[in-house]
């Protein structure tokens, strides 16, 4: 049994803004505190993750909106690539 | 009273043909996303002055096709489902053409369960999306 995925915030990466990115409310980051401008986080869901990098945070009356980069591939090809060039050892 | 942005400043001049592909976002395509997308996108925005309950899809307009929205606009998703915008509007949906082509917001009345599963019953089942995006 593995461990459940747990992602930074969700987010619909297909739910964008005039702005083009997809955004999300901050609220809804497992923790704030790793939210900040220019972070690499993990985005989307549990079943379908992607990474993103944090684009901005911009105060709105319904609360704190973070819009989100998406970066391309998957977070597995990321991760493979870490183990290739012995960034990550495990 | 609401706090959201009145979406009207957003629409586009558009009005899809009853044979337009819509595609919706996968990875799941689940009735508990559908609520929990369509509650987001209400705390932030209104329509006709009142909580916009909507999920976000992408059409086949404006010269789109399905590859493209697929290696687009739908890159990073893993799995997709289609209906049309007949289908769609006939069981009473409305779709509304919100920032650029392709996007559309598809409105929901509640947001609530029941009428996210009653959406989904509109839709194929969930297919693999072979353009998924694998890096540059």
């Amino acid at each position: 049994m593995g461990t459940q995925i747990e992602v930074d915030i969700p987010c619909d990466p297909t739910q964008i803004d005039h702005t083009g990115m997809p955004w999300t409310f901050l609220d809804e980051a497992a923790h704030p505190d790793r939210i900040v401008e220019g972070a690499i986080v993990i985005t989307g869901d549990a079943e379908d993750p992607v990474f993103a990098r944090v684009a901005s945070l911009t105060e709105r009356p319904s609360g704190t909106k973070v819009h989100l980069e998406i970066l391309p591939g998957d977070p597995l090809e990321y991760v493979e690539a870490m183990r290739r060039s012995h960034l990550l050892i495990a | 009273m609401t706090n959201g942005e009145p979406i009207e400043g957003y629409l586009r001049a558009e009005e899809p043909p009853d044979d337009a592909v819509v595609v919706v976002r996968g990875g799941p395509i689940a009735a508990d996303k559908i609520v929990a997308h369509a509650s987001r996108q209400a705390r932030e925005y209104t329509f006709r002055g009142s909580p916009m309950y909507s999920i976000s899809v992408s059409l086949t307009v404006d010269g789109w096709d399905l590859p493209a929205l697929l290696a687009g606009p739908l890159s990073s998703r893993s799995t997709y489902a289609v209906s049309t915008a007949g289908a769609v509007r006939e069981a009473g949906f409305i779709l509304l053409p919100t920032y650029d082509a392709p996007h559309y917001d598809l409105l929901l009345a509640t947001g609530e369960y029941p009428e996210a599963e009653r959406l989904l019953s509109l839709f194929s089942s969930a297919e693999p999306n072979s353009y998924k995006r694998r890096g540059r």
